[in-house]
Parts: C-alpha cells; structure tokens; sequence
C-alpha cells in the first residue's frame, strides 16, 4: 500500500515538474554535447535545478566551503591540478550561493 | 488600438513576469552556449598519434634519457614567443610517453602572469604523437610552460642497474607560431601536417634454407623477403657460445637485392671475426649490424653467411634465436616514411603548418639517426656520429651531403639556419638550388674561435617546388679520419597555400 502511494506520488511529481525536468535533462544534454566533465555537467544541472525550484542558500554555502577547504590541502599534498579544480568549483558554487541569496531577499521583501 | 496595444503590452509583460525564471534559465542556456563555442575554438587540442605505425617499436626508446621523469615534472621553454591580447597561435610538439598522465601546458610571461593553453592526456606508447594546440593569447606572453599534473607513480626511471625503464615522457620538436586570422577563423585552419615516420622489426622465421642454425656448412641463404619500408637500418642476428678472443676465422655478411628476374645486386656487405662481435653486443645471444641502407618496397632482399677467407677453416658460429621463437635467428629493423596523399615523404618530424594566408614548412636536424635517413643524397663516408649526434662527412674534397625539400606545393620563401660542428673544423659551405643542378652558395659569418654561422633568407620570385640544400667540404687539405658536420641545421618556408 505504502509502496503504491509512493509511485502515486512520484508519477504526480514527474507530470507536475515535467517542464522543469526537461529543463535539467537539457542542461545535462547541453554538458554531454559540450564534453564538459561530469563534475561540471551535474553542477551545471544543480545549478538549473536550484533556479527553477530554489533551495537555502546555505546548502551551496556549505559545498563551497567544503572545496575550499580541501584547496590548501591538495596544495600541500602537491595535486597541483586537482586543487585548481576544487577552486574552480568552490567559486562556482559561492556564484550559486550568492544567486540562491539574491532570491531569498527578493522572497523575504514580498 | 492605444488600448489593444496596452492590453498586448500588458499580457506579455504579464507572461514574461510569471515565466521570470524559464527567461533566467534561457539566458543561462545561451550564455553556455556561447561560452562553450568560444572555449572550444580556443582550447580545442589535436593529437594526432600515427596511424601507420601505431604498432611499430622504437629501438632507441630504452637508451634515451626522457625530457620529463622522477621529480623533474615540468619544463620551461624561455622566450619562444612574444604575444598581446587577442593574437591567435598554434603551439605544437612531438611526445611520446611511458606514463599514464597529463600533461598541462600553459604560456607564461617574465612577470608571472600566465594562461593555460590546454591538457593533453598521456597513455604508454613508444610511437611519436604529434600535438598541436591552437588558442588565443589573452595578455603579454613570452614562454611555454609544460608540466606533469600529477606524480602518481613516483617510481624511478632507472631501475637497480641503472638502466632505463620507460618511466618518462619525451618532449621534443616545440614550436609555436602566430596565425594571420581574426580568433573567429581559427577553425578554418587545416590541421598541420607533420613528417610521420616509424620503425618495424621483420623477423625471420623459418627462412633459412638448408641449414638448422649451423654456420660449419658452406653458405647459408635467407629465402627471399619483402622488407616493407624505405630504409634497412639494422641487421639483428642470434648467435650462441661467441669465442670473443678468437680473431682467427672471418665470416662475411651480405644483404642483396634477389628479385627472380634480375642479376644479385649486394645491398651491404660486411665481415666479421668473433673477436669482433664485442662491438655488435645488443643483448645476450644477439648481435646488431648497423646496415643504414636506402630499400625499394617493390623488392626482394636475401641474405647471406659465408666463412671470409680460407674456406678449409673450421668455423665457429653457431645460430641461436633471437625471440622466443626457436626458428628465428635473423631480424632486420626498417624505418619507413608516411606519405601525403600517397606520394610526398615529409622529412622525419617536419611541419606544414597553415598560418592562415600561407603555409609555413618548417625541417631541423633531430640529433638521431633518423637525420641521416633524411638526407637526399651523400657521398660515401657520411655517416650518423653517434657521439656528436650528428650527421657527418670526411673532410676530403667533393664530399657533401644534399636535402631535399618538396612538398607538391610552390614555395616561395626560405631561410637556412645552421652553425658548424667545430671550431678547428676547416671550412664548409652550404649552396641551395632549385633543380639539384645549378647551384649558389649563401654567404657565412664567423668570428674567432667560434664556429661558421649560416643565416640566410632567400625570395623566390616565381616559386619553385624543389629546394635542394648541398652541404660540401671546402677546405684547403683532405684530412683523413676528420668528419665536418652542422651542430644545427633548419630549413624553414614560406608555401603558397
């Protein structure tokens, strides 16, 4: 019983956001077709994900901090290239936070 | 109608205001887009890893010291070029790599600003891939920075007898050139062509005729073999219990032309005593003859070993295999030229490259034994010094040695650049022409205790699609035993497109 109101609700869920699906199925096709990394193409997709239906602006806060944080100690660990690409991603999701945060203001003010 | 057209103002308004965030994800979509198309025009890296070779093997791979290995992961190439914001080049090289890795390759300038051009994924292979990188310089730039990105394996080079195994990279033949085209063109560009060559091994098996591996009978002969490529470069042979004191007995070597039709015509030639074979000592049981000699892929090749001398004397070689195959004791190691549309030989690791309005060719010496392949001619005693790296001749008078450069395209400007090997050297001269014939000698400079330095540009008004080089021995005295040679040579061409 449990079991069916969970595919109830997915299947409603799927035809309910079917517009912003095919939005984030884009943005994965757009990354595929560009041969962007998979890192990039999923936070590509999350980033498409989170305008269409915003998330707390510290959830992208703590992910950006996160890569941050492991930047210095790829340094030290001497993975040069891998630690350019944690800073490139921890920038990519402070943008994200930031953005996340322009929207929560704009809520708040309605 | 001011009303209609209010209302219709209003309802799109409207529209885009309860739409707002499919408007944003728009934007979003083609600002990726744009981003991407520019990026890819600007980092887009070709390989191109040679196709007739792929399967080849290099005989001098183990010998080489690599350019990158252990803790020495980057190399910096000052000065090579000098650019501003917006202009387009091609930045390409030749690598060949015993490592899984990467190798990240940026353009830096003496004030430490620097912009990566591109990432090139490194697989183990002992064939030459030709890079080549087009991108657009976003600043003042003046060196070329390349470097392993990650050090996984740490493990040395040199195993515990101090000889190699494999464990670097090789970078040789970096050129960067600026590219006459607005950064919009730069996919109009035609991929460069670089002068593809690569070595084959040909083992013999199960070739020789009437003899089982026993040297006491008469002669044995090779059945006749296709050799598929332009050069014969080595003569492996397998030989077992070698007396290495005795120089008594000589045995006589001779590779030569056996087509059905036609009379025997000896390729190379060379003898032999045991004691000799110190110096043919390849690895345990096989023994290498430099051969070094211009093959025709139509022809057959036979082989043969004869006692030199006396024929009464009691000889002492007996065969043994050179692979793990038990019936192959001879093989022989070609080197072999990819064509352009099936005719021209590009010089080994030459470059036509587009620059947008022309073509430009680009040959230098190589330091390798493959220099002497690429010569088009030369008189009897050239030869590949092996100490200096050099292609060299006997200072004798008449002696020379010429290149060939063609391309099945006009040019119409060159320029030759080349410095002598040694100081006391007597001198040398170096003349071009356009038809192997007529020629004219380019002038030198050369100041004391320094080296004969050539430099010279020459216009060709109506084009030519030859260009012949001659380097000739112009001494006042033949000295017996001394070679001339050029520690640099490079020969660099304007071709009409």
């Amino acid at each position: 019983m449990k079991k069916e109101i969970e595919k109830i609700n997915l299947k409603k869920l799927l035809v309910e956001n079917k517009k912003d699906i095919t939005l984030v199925l884009c943005a994965v096709a757009l990354g595929i077709f560009y041969g962007w990394s998979n890192m990039e193409v999923i936070i590509f997709a999350l980033f498409v994900s989170s305008i269409l239906k915003p998330v707390p602006m510290r959830f992208f806060a703590a992910i950006a901090l996160f890569f941050l944080i492991l930047t210095p100690v790829l340094l030290i660990l001497e993975r040069n290239l891998r630690a350019e690409e944690f800073a490139v991603y921890s920038y990519y999701f402070l943008i994200m936070t930031v953005i996340m945060g322009l929207i929560e203001i704009r809520k708040d003010k309605k | 109608m001011k009303t209609m057209i209010l209302t219709l103002i209003k309802t799109i308004k409207n529209y885009v205001i309860i739409n707002s965030k499919y408007w944003v994800i728009l934007c979003i979509f083609v600002l990726a887009i744009i981003l991407s198309n520019k990026n890819k025009a600007q980092e887009e890296v070709r390989v191109y890893a040679p196709k007739a070779f792929s399967h080849s093997y290099d005989p001098y791979w183990e010998k080489e010291v690599p350019t990158l290995f252990d803790n020495i992961n980057h190399i910096e190439y000052k000065n090579v070029f000098s650019s501003s914001a917006g202009d387009v080049y091609h930045l390409n090289f030749v690598v060949k790599s015993g490592l899984e890795n990467k190798l990240l390759i940026k353009a830096t300038s003496t004030t430490g600003d620097e912009m990566t051009i591109g990432e090139v994924d490194l697989h183990v292979n002992n064939t030459d891939d030709f890079i080549e990188i087009p991108f657009i310089a976003d600043g003042a730039y003046q060196n070329i920075w390349i470097e392993m990105s990650e050090l996984d394996d740490k493990s040395s080079i040199f195993n515990v007898n101090g000889e190699m195994n494999r464990r670097g990279v090789f970078i040789t033949n970096l050129g960067i050139s600026r590219i006459d085209i607005l950064p919009r063109d730069l996919h109009n560009l035609s991929p460069t062509f670089f002068g593809d060559t690569g070595w084959s091994e040909v083992l013999l098996e199960n070739n020789i005729n009437e003899v089982g591996g026993d040297l006491r009978k008469e002669k044995i002969k090779t059945k006749p073999t296709n050799l598929e490529g332009d050069f014969l470069a080595f003569l492996d042979i397998g030989i077992e219990e070698v007396d290495f004191d005795s120089k008594k007995n000589k045995h006589k070597v001779t590779i030569f032309k056996c087509n059905k039709d036609t009379k025997e015509d000896v390729l190379w030639s060379d003898e032999f005593s045991s004691y000799d074979m110190r110096k043919l000592y390849l690895r345990e049981n096989v023994y290498r003859f430099e051969v070094m000699k211009k093959i025709n892929k139509n022809d057959l090749y036979c082989l043969s070993i004869s006692k030199a001398g006396k024929k009464n004397e009691f000889d002492d070689l007996s065969f043994a295999p050179i692979t793990e195959k038990e019936d192959a004791f001879i093989a022989f190691t070609i080197f072999d030229y990819s064509e352009i549309d099936g005719e021209i030989k590009m010089l080994t690791k030459s470059k036509l490259e587009d620059l947008g309005k022309t073509f430009k060719y680009e040959y230098q010496n190589n330091n390798f034994v493959t220099d002497l392949f690429d010569l088009f001619e030369y008189s009897e005693d050239t030869k590949f010094d092996r100490d200096d790296k050099l292609v060299v001749s006997g200072e004798v008078e008449g002696n020379y040695f010429t290149y060939k450069f063609a391309l099945n395209k006009v040019f119409k400007q060159f320029r030759i650049e080349a410095e002598q090997l040694d100081v006391d050297m007597d001198q040398i001269g170096i003349s071009y022409s356009f038809n192997n014939n007529d020629w004219q000698e380019i002038g030198y400079i050369q100041e004391v205790d320094d080296p004969q330095k050539f430099d010279q540009v020459v216009n060709i008004n109506d084009g030519s699609g030859e260009v012949f080089v001659k380097v000739f021995f112009k001494g006042e005295k033949n000295k017996k035993g001394r070679y001339y040679g050029l520690k640099k040579f490079r020969f660099s061409a304007i071709v009409q497109k």
